[in-house]
């Protein structure tokens, strides 16, 4: 028997919704693998649609958390500096 | 590269993910505790699928099927979860579960005789193993926090399950009314000692308390459940059958009477005619199921 191969499982739980990485399941090929990603994941929720990936297929990315997030510090691209109702404007820490 | 930082990460609430990031003592320590979890998730539920033909309606042998299905679907989430952290493949751990040592929980070694055992397993054993699962959702190691997600969920199916069937039970008269007051004193020891013995200086319960393994110490998990289901069962009109089981209102704990610790460590570590039993069964289907597996080819090839 040909060894199994690791496919990475995707749920979309409602039409319309992005799908959601879930787990994975061991399989032969992709179409056994769905089968076995049927029963594991939408047996007991809501389901509309899966995918199913063979894990040499996904491409990780090396950087690290604090390349990854470096975007979410970027205040000064939120404009907020007028507050409603006060006819202020909020001094902002720009630093 | 975080050698020298796995600790002050874990303790800093991050969630660790890839191989790299581990440490050798962290590696053993997470294999130890998730295979022992997994193998438990896969042999159970022998048990359970012996009841399906003998459940008394439909809908109870609906539910155990169900059930049965969930565990396995458990076990093989946690399989895919070890074989990422040890290397080993699924045949290897195929082969250790069925012919290795018995290396599961102690609650699986009594055996099932009446119909009230499966609804008393699923109403109070699922109900503790909850407890200690809904803690691991915060484990530091982030593959096995995510397949708790939805082993936590199930067990709650389970538990309700196992509830509705123990009520159903309790209204059909004073017999079984009996029956399952006769189960809950069979079981509540065993279910007691599942947690654990209350002395936490073992090493490896250190050792899993320092990387996020483990989350709870066994004894405030006990309590949790003391506190739970002590008043659960007097809510369906049956008695907690310890007379040591009060609540201490100064130091705010429960009092027990202490399990059988000698026969929970000789269950732990030299297994049971009945866990014999169980391994014996998966090995039979193994056998049985050979051909499947031989014959086997990928479709799209």
């Amino acid at each position: 028997m040909p060894p199994n191969r690791v496919y990475e499982v995707f749920r979309q739980k409602r039409l319309g919704e992005e799908y959601i990485h879930v787990g994975e399941v061991e399989a032969l090929d992709p179409e056994t693998a769905m089968l076995a990603a049927k029963e594991h994941f939408s047996r007991r929720e809501l389901c509309s649609g899966l995918w199913v990936v063979d894990r040499e297929h996904v491409t990780a990315a090396h950087w690290d958390e604090a390349v990854l997030s470096s975007g979410f510090g970027k205040d000064y691209r939120k404009p907020e500096g007028f507050r409603a109702g006060t006819g202020e404007f909020a001094h902002r820490d720009l630093s | 590269m975080s050698v020298t930082t796995i600790e002050d990460r874990i303790a800093g609430g991050n969630r660790l993910e890839s191989w790299h990031e581990l440490t050798d003592e962290y590696r053993a320590a997470a294999a130890r505790m998730m295979e022992f979890h997994m193998m438990s998730e896969l042999v159970g539920p022998v048990h359970e699928f012996r009841w399906v033909p003998k459940a008394p309606s439909l809908e109870a042998k609906m539910i155990f099927a169900a059930k049965s299905q969930d565990e396995v679907g458990h076990g093989l989430m946690l399989m895919r979860v070890c074989q990422d952290l040890t290397g080993k493949s699924r045949a290897q751990y195929i082969e250790e579960i069925l012919d290795g040592p018995p290396r599961f929980m102690n609650i699986f070694h009594y055996p099932w005789d009446s119909w009230v055992d499966p609804a008393i397993v699923a109403w109070l054993v699922d109900g503790a193993e909850i407890k200690r699962q809904a803690t691991l959702l915060g484990s530091s190691y982030g593959p096995y926090a995510r397949a708790m997600k939805k082993i936590v969920k199930e067990e709650g199916f389970h538990h309700h399950c196992g509830r509705y069937l123990i009520e159903r039970m309790i209204e059909a008269g004073a017999d079984q009314r009996r029956q399952v007051q006769d189960g809950v004193a069979r079981w509540w020891p065993r279910i007691l000692a599942m947690f654990g013995p209350r002395d936490q200086h073992s090493k490896h319960g250190a050792t899993l308390m320092k990387f996020g393994l483990k989350l709870s110490l066994n004894e405030d998990l006990r309590q949790s459940f003391l506190t739970k289901y002590t008043r659960q069962i007097r809510s369906v009109g049956l008695e907690v059958p310890d007379d040591a089981c009060t609540f201490d209102e100064t130091t705010q704990l429960w009092g027990y009477t202490e399990p059988d610790w000698d026969e929970f460590r000789s269950l732990l570590r030299g297994g049971s005619p009945m866990g014999a039993d169980l391994q014996r069964e998966l090995r039979e289907s193994r056998a049985l199921n050979r051909w499947l597996l031989d014959d086997t080819v990928p479709l799209a090839a």
